[in-house]
């Protein structure tokens, strides 16, 4: 009996030396990801989870440079946009094969297109309510006739990586069977990217080997392998960053980066996004429908307090539009903390006495619940009393779609879809988002706003659409249908020996893989 | 009465444990009275630049994530989380009640309908079923306690049935059915106090199970909603900053258990005192 | 016996049914339109309605809860809106993690609470006993999520010698798919290194299960083994001059264990519901990470399909020892 019990420990033992062992193979990236992955299907999928996948399997016609604003070819070389906008003629890559061995050509643009607008979930709205059909000229040509134009940020909305990559041919006609391929592409990447997967272990790794057959080549410094690997738990994650097990670790909570700060070879990067989280004033009902309650609020919140939410990595949002995003203008005016402006705002307009509010937030976006607890505790002391309510996702919709259950006051974020002041604005603000159609939380329906917001979508001229989102920007801050927070920062950690990282605030949640490479 | 008390003194002084367990328990009860009126910092006053800061002779359990003070908030949260579980015991048993004594004293299709009712409730974990619920009525205390009575109430409606069949039985029962005494006022008069006091028992008993299960609750996220204080909510929040804030997780965990070991400390004493041979119930 | 067992089988299908239409009803009026869920929050209303179309959600109430329940009687349990997967796939994928975690915190509490009952009988009123009946107690006191967490401060953060979440380490594989237990498929295909790690990626969360049920077995072995002992028959033995040893092991034990039985099959019922609290804790991809992730995502089909099995299951182990119990114990007849 003894005996076997010493053998038990031993093995034991044995068993804990095997699992300490750490360190990843110079030609392996391990990276480690939080975001739950459904679907890999690019018609379907409308998550951050796929940023990474799509990016390494997938590529698009055209791409967007954050640094220089401009859209850069990708699998399109070039193209030319008619007079009027009504015509798109994309000159194609030549030369490029699919994983599956199939080659891309225009036939191949419209036949992955053409599904996404069939099956029509998710992200297909950004093809089919701007492109009336897509015609193949001659293998290297393809043209994109629009229904509605001209509109100036189309070439940006075929930058997005969601329904925009392009799956091959082959595998769309021979696994169409009776549901158009879906379950085929839900766990299958068959695209020209530089990588391709290997293994899907659902809920746990993606693994991804280099494609040998990629147009780009494989001179000069690259990874062979890449292993995303599903991390639910952060702090987990932060561990294995610090032991080496990972080389990059995404979405580690800014306040844990506490423990990983000054760690040898252990890089800490956080970055804003094109994500902007901001309180929606329902407009519509109540004491918030008179705009002198809604800018006494706006005086009311501790924008510096807030941003210690974000453990202080980022700054109050200047305006809507993010940094780095065309249409961001720092010289526009802002609110600031001061109470005795919201207590008199709040007196002017009868509520001297006080009143009381419904805050919701977003389970899945924490910040919400600290702003609110944080703003509970300003309010206190000008006789606003503030709940503040949890919402899961599900809730969070169901409650703002109705005009009826709509919170006064709704934490939320907004993710751009394609890199364009256009889809924050539009999407947020225009009179003819309210849920359902859009996401205008607030209802605030300004005319000036809207015929401002339609003008830019139709100004060619660069310098003077910026003129027409620089008004359309002030005109919303004076109508305080928002409290703007912040654009949310994400965190992307790596071994200091991981070279080439470029981040992508318009694809965050994603890497530039074929550039990463380990010293 | 006094005797009484003093008999009990008495027992309990053979009990150390069972003696510990209900000097704790007062002490929280006394703590949890009077939280609001102690020299403690506002369990709501946040500030940012103080947060996630480590045990200090300023804040004794240091802050949490929006830097308010974890000592006041771990007092707080004894008023809640006692408050939440006293509630859904009191409801849970009386519906329990009612159903059971009906189903009991009646039997026949009442009885089979009840029986059969219980079985649904008991044929899986009480959780799943309080979360769905929850999320149904949305967060909050209230929502909460409605929650859990629901997955609650079947038990005691079993106990409540079993003293309803013993007691219907009894020779005085029959005796005043044979005297023509109305059904509602043999009951009332006869079978209710009859069946009270193992019932009165098994509530005291659960209420550690209680507090565990609300707090189960909130730190699944469907429970208490801040700016409220309450154990399991901490937890939740705390979970987070295992890495980098120990103090985060370890004292509320420490309080819920702390709470519940004077209860069943305590309960036990008064279990062997009030009758020697009753059983725990398995879950 | 026979027809005791397939009355109670007939009774379980009726609770089952009952389960099914509770939850249906009671998931059903959760807030959150699955339809918009399913196709995004920024779908377009069209598309949205499309998918409701498809998903059979525009359908009265009743009429989705008859197509429910043929479909379960099919066993089609639907289409998750949040995996894109049949339900069954799903339970097919997490319901393994959750028996494995399951039966090693079961083995853990018959390996530690069976002996340390003997002993507590054994050595009465010692210091071993007092001991053990205060350990029980604080077990049982202790929420079990937070000594979940406690265990991960302690021997992953502090000590650094044990995996805190997940069922496998980096770089390892699953092991080839025979049952769906790390520990058990990767014996069965001699991989050892996947067998060492799954096993340590068991301890913990484990350990953190099964401690309130070891509390409670311990008890229970100790309180029958009393009884036993007291009993003329083992007086008997005593007095005929048997070792301690063999009269406690080869008679009264046997006897004591008895009605042990129906609290250990409770104690699986108990592991199941604490199961849910542990595998958050754990990040333990069991069908109770994929309850909580279903029922914050309106996911009926997932939430239907969870309550389905845990009820059977649950139900099932009650009826096992019911019926093991009159195979044991001869004198009760059904």
């Amino acid at each position: 009996m003894r005996i076997r019990f010493a053998c038990f420990l031993v093995a034991l033992l044995g068993v804990l030396a095997v699992s300490a062992i750490a360190s990843t193979p110079a030609d392996t990236l391990v990276v480690g990801v939080v975001e739950e992955v459904t679907t890999m299907d690019p018609a379907i999928d409308y998550t951050f989870g796929s940023g990474p996948l799509f990016r390494a399997a997938y590529e698009r016609l055209v791409t967007f440079n954050t640094a220089s604003g401009k859209i850069e070819p990708q699998l399109a070389l070039s193209w030319d946009v008619s007079d009027d906008g009504k015509f798109y003629t994309f000159h194609l890559r030549q030369g490029v094969t699919f994983h599956d061995g199939a080659v891309f050509d225009a036939a191949a643009v419209k036949t992955a297109y053409d599904r996404v607008m069939t099956i029509n979930e998710g992200p297909a709205w950004m093809l089919t309510s701007y492109v009336d059909s897509i015609d193949v000229l001659d293998d290297a040509t393809v043209r994109f006739t629009m229904k509605t134009y001209p509109f100036v940020p189309f070439l940006r909305v075929l930058s997005s990586y969601w329904g925009m990559c392009i799956a091959s041919p082959t595998a769309i006609t021979q696994n169409a069977g009776d549901d158009m391929g879906k379950a085929f592409f839900r766990n299958h990447l068959v695209g020209t990217g530089p990588y391709k997967l290997v293994e899907w272990v659902e809920g746990q790794q993606m693994v991804f080997e280099r494609f040998d057959g990629y147009w780009g080549g494989w001179a000069g410094d690259h990874v062979k392998r890449i292993v995303l690997r599903k991390i639910l738990d952060t702090t987990t994650m932060a561990l294995l960053l610090e032991s080496g097990d990972l080389d990059i670790a995404y979405g580690i909570p800014l306040d844990e980066l506490t423990s990983l700060n000054g760690k040898p070879g252990v890089v800490v990067g956080v970055h804003n996004t094109f994500t902007t989280n901001m309180i929606a004033m329902n407009t519509t009902k109540g004491p918030l429908a008179d705009v002198r309650v809604r800018r006494a609020l706006s005086y009311s919140f501790d924008y510096a307090s807030a941003m210690e939410v974000f453990a202080g990595y980022t700054t109050p949002l200047i305006g809507q539009i993010p940094i780095g995003m065309p249409g961001h203008d720092d010289s526009l005016p802002h609110y600031v903390f001061d109470l005795d402006v919201a207590k008199q705002l709040l007196i002017e307009a009868g509520y001297g006495n006080g009143l009381t509010l419904e805050y919701t937030w977003v389970t899945e976006e924490p910040e919400g619940r600290r702003v609110g607890v944080l703003w509970q505790d300003t309010l206190r002391k000008i006789g606003v009393d503030l709940k503040v309510t949890e919402v899961t996702v599900a809730g969070h919709w169901d409650r703002v779609s109705n005009i009826a259950t709509m919170p006064d006051l709704a934490n939320y974020r907004w993710g751009i879809d394609y890199p364009d002041p256009s889809s924050v604005l539009v999407p947020l603000y225009h009179g003819d988002s309210a849920p359902p159609a859009g996401y205008n939380l607030s209802r605030f329906a300004d005319p000036r706003v809207n015929a401002v917001l339609d003008a830019s979508g139709k100004e060619p001229d660069e310098t003077k659409r910026l003129q027409l989102l620089a008004e359309a920007q002030s005109l919303l801050l004076t109508g305080a249908s928002n409290i703007w927070i912040t654009a949310v920062p994400v965190t992307v950690c790596m071994r200091s020996n991981v070279q080439g990282y470029v981040f992508e605030p318009a694809a965050f949640s994603s890497f530039n893989f074929y550039d990463l490479y380990k010293k | 009465m006094k005797a009484l008390w003093k008999k009990l003194g008495r027992w309990m002084a053979g009990r150390p444990l069972a003696a510990a367990g209900a000097a704790a328990l007062l002490a929280i009860l006394l703590l949890a009275l009077f939280a609001p009126w102690l020299p403690l910092q506002d369990p709501q006053s946040v500030s940012m630049r103080d947060k996630l800061l480590p045990p200090s002779a300023a804040h004794p359990m240091g802050t949490d994530d929006l830097g308010r003070d974890m000592f006041s908030r771990v007092v707080h949260g004894a008023r809640t989380s006692l408050l939440v579980s006293v509630i859904v015991v009191a409801c849970a048993s009386v519906f329990g009640l009612v159903v059971g004594l009906t189903a009991g004293y009646f039997g026949g299709m009442a009885d089979e309908l009840m029986m059969r009712t219980t079985d649904i409730f008991l044929a899986f974990p009480g959780l799943i079923l309080a979360m769905a619920v929850a999320v149904v009525l949305g967060p909050g205390v209230v929502p909460t306690i409605v929650a859990l009575s629901i997955v609650w109430w079947p038990w005691y409606a079993r106990l409540a049935r079993s003293e309803a069949l013993m007691h219907k039985q009894a020779d005085f029962v029959e005796a005043a059915r044979a005297l023509g005494v109305p059904t509602w006022r043999i009951l009332r008069s006869h079978i209710l106090p009859n069946s009270l006091s193992p019932l009165i028992v098994q509530a005291t008993l659960d209420m550690g199970y209680a507090i565990l299960t609300t707090a189960a609750l909130s730190f699944i996220g469907l429970g208490v909603q801040e700016p409220t204080a309450e154990w399991g909510a901490m937890l939740n929040i705390g979970r987070k900053y295992l890495l980098s804030a120990w103090w985060f997780i370890t004292f509320p965990g420490l309080a819920i258990f702390i709470t519940v070991l004077a209860i069943n400390l305590a309960g036990d004493g008064l279990r062997d005192y009030l009758d020697p041979r009753t059983r725990k119930r398995g879950a | 016996m026979a027809r005791y067992i397939v009355k109670r089988l007939a009774l379980l299908t009726v609770t089952l049914l009952g389960v099914l239409t509770l939850t249906f009803f009671v998931s059903h009026v959760v807030p959150g339109d699955p339809a918009r869920l399913a196709a995004g929050v920024r779908a377009k209303p069209e598309q949205v309605e499309a998918l409701r179309t498809r998903l059979g959600l525009d359908r009265p109430l009743w009429q989705q809860y008859g197509r429910y329940i043929a479909g379960v009687v099919r066993g089609d349990l639907g289409e998750s809106i949040r995996t894109r997967r049949p339900v069954s796939a799903d339970l097919a994928e997490y319901f393994p993690a959750t028996v494995e975690l399951t039966a090693f915190a079961m083995i853990l509490c018959l390996l530690i609470g069976i002996p340390s009952g003997i002993l507590s009988a054994v050595k009465r009123e010692s210091v071993i006993d007092h001991v053990s009946r205060v350990a029980a107690t604080a077990a049982v006191s202790m929420p079990t999520f937070w000594l979940g967490l406690l265990l991960q401060l302690l021997f992953f953060r502090w000590l650094q010698i044990l995996p805190a979440t997940g069922r496998l380490g980096f770089y390892l594989s699953p092991p080839a798919h025979a049952t769906g237990l790390y520990v058990v498929d990767s014996l069965l295909s001699g991989n050892w290194t996947a067998f060492g790690d799954s096993f340590v990626h068991l301890i913990l969360p484990g350990t953190a299960l099964a401690a309130s049920s070891i509390a409670v077995i311990t008890r229970m072995t100790r309180s029958s083994l009393l009884e036993i002992l007291s009993l003329d028959y083992v007086r008997t033995a005593r007095s005929k001059g048997l070792a301690e040893k063999v009269v406690i092991l080869k008679h009264a034990l046997r006897n004591a264990l008895l009605p042990s039985l129906t609290v250990i099959g409770l104690q699986v019922g108990v592991l199941l519901a604490g199961a849910v609290l542990i595998e958050v804790v754990f990040s333990w991809p069991g069908i109770g990470l994929y309850a909580v992730q279903s029922i914050t995502f309106v996911d009926f089909q997932a939430i239907l399909g969870v309550t389905l099995i845990t009820a059977i299951v649950y139900s099932g182990v009650n009826l096992i020892v019911d019926v093991l119990y009159g195979v044991i114990d001869p004198r009760i007849h059904y």
